[in-house]
């Protein structure tokens, strides 16, 4: 007979264990392990992709600075909580680009939701990440699916630029904007109208709101008119137009549940592309800087071209 | 990168921000992350948010003397939940000689009083994490 040796868990399976267990506090240290990479995190990462689970209804709430995402999903949370699901928040603020700290004031709008224990609100700094989804978030976001929410709602700041990629981590996304002639009407031009499956114009307490609803109906103008979003207006702080809102995320659902499949492939490319780059930059980054110098002391007889294809060699001979 | 995680409390009935408003941009440019709860909060409020948001420590400010009232239940929730040994809890506001002995005993870390220098709480922050940063 086989001696069997019971095998020793490691202490990130151990944590994995318990966070499927539905233990909170475990689930919590877990994030700041995959978020500031503590030991064991990639073991930690790689169990949660293996655990995580396709039930929760993920929504990315994006838009500029203080268009009221925080409050939108305040108010969002509250009508799910009335149909009894339970809900995780990520909601990421920014880093300091000068200490690597961060005033994270996201959660002040969603005060009311502190001592409902079916509710977990983690606040993310974006730790260098402009815009966008940093890599921090993503790894948590898989961390988070493997916790038996119901819905995720994921609030980060929206700049303009590169916002198509939160598209592939989300089902949902919400576009928050406000009235007014600043950072919304730049989004618009900077083409926020693909990434938006619902365009929320919030503050619609405001006397612009009108016009700006009609220029943002407007800039959809060039897409097919079944392709175009649904535009809602809110007054988020007054609770005003949340019916609309959660009617028009049920209508949009079942489209997007039939891209999970496809959003799945492109996030594993993503994966896969931006653990190997990081890794490239890592370790190329000294010798870069080594040739740099030789470079520019052959006073341009040896080109940058040229170090770089001799880079290059060297790495697809690593590759054979 | 390990970071030090800071959550500033307001709890009770406090209408008074600014100071919890300071100490979140001093932690912040001392490289820390802040998260606020906002005011009005309740001490079970406050703990589910530490715990939620895995942070290293409790920063409570108050101006009306409820210090030792508000810290004694929040390290009873801690304790609840089995958190104490791992979330500190530190406090800044008026606080008289027999509170602090009072604060001192039931374990918070640090009680700071109304003129005491920001940076000196993040010394003492710093100091404390010094060999906890893996
Ligand atoms: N007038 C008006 N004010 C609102 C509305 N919604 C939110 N606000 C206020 O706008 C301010 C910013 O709201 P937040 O929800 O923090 O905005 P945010 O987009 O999350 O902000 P950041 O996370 O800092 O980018 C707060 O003072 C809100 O009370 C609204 O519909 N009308
Ligand atoms: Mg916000």
């Amino acid at each position: 007979m086989d001696e069997e040796v019971p095998m020793e868990k490691s202490k990130m399976q151990q944590l994995m264990d318990k966070i499927l267990s539905g233990d909170r506090r475990a689930f919590a240290q877990g994030i700041s392990v995959i978020e500031d990479r503590r030991k064991g995190w990639q073991e930690l990462l790689n169990e949660a992709y293996k655990n995580m689970n396709d039930h929760a209804l993920i929504i990315g709430i994006t838009g500029p600075g203080g268009a009221g995402k925080s409050t939108l999903t305040d108010k969002i949370i509250t009508e799910y909580r009335k149909l009894g699901k339970k809900v995780g928040v990520i909601a990421v603020d920014p880093s300091s680009p000068f200490s690597g700290g961060a005033v994270l004031g996201d959660r002040v709008r969603m005060g009311t939701h502190n001592t409902d224990a079916n509710v977990f609100i983690r606040s993310l700094g974006s730790r260098g990440c402009i815009g966008g989804i940093s890599e921090g978030t993503k790894r948590v976001l898989y961390l988070f699916k493997t916790f038996d929410f119901d819905v995720i709602l994921v609030e980060s700041l929206g700049v303009g630029q590169d916002e198509t990629e939160i598209t592939n981590f989300v089902d949902v996304t919400l576009v928050a904007l406000v009235p007014g002639f600043g950072d919304s009407i730049q989004m618009a031009k900077a083409g926020i109208q693909e990434i938006g499956n619902i365009f929320i114009v919030n503050k619609s307490d405001h006397p612009d709101a009108e016009l700006f609803t009609n220029q943002l109906k407007f800039s959809f103008g060039d897409m097919p008119v079944e392709e175009r979003p649904p535009i809602i207006n809110t007054v988020a702080s007054e609770g005003k137009g949340m019916n609309e809102l959660m009617g028009a995320i049920a209508a949009v659902v079942p489209n997007e549940y039939a891209r999970r499949e496809e959003k799945a492939r492109r996030r594993i490319h993503i994966e896969i592309e931006s653990e190997v780059l990081e890794k490239v930059m890592d370790i190329t980054r000294d010798i870069i800087v080594q040739k740099a110098q030789i470079v520019f002391d052959s006073e341009n007889k040896i080109t940058p071209y040229d170090v770089a294809a001799e880079m290059i060699e060297g790495i697809s001979f690593q590759e054979k | 990168m390990r970071k030090i995680r800071i959550l500033v409390a307001k709890v009770g009935c406090d209408i008074h921000e600014r100071g919890a408003l300071t100490m979140m941009t001093v932690y912040r440019d001392a490289g820390m992350e802040t998260i606020y709860t906002g005011r009005f909060q309740s001490e079970e409020g406050v703990v589910n948010a530490a715990i939620n948001e895995n942070v290293d420590f409790i920063s409570v400010s108050d101006l009306t003397g409820s210090l030792v009232i508000i810290c004694k239940k929040l390290m009873d929730g801690l304790k609840e939940q089995g958190a104490e040994n791992d979330i500190h809890v530190i406090c800044g506001g008026i606080i008289t000689d027999s509170d602090r002995e009072q604060l001192e005993a039931m374990g918070v870390l640090g009680a700071f009083g109304t003129g005491y220098p920001a940076e000196k709480t993040v010394e003492f922050i710093q100091d404390y994490m010094k060999d906890k940063l893996d």
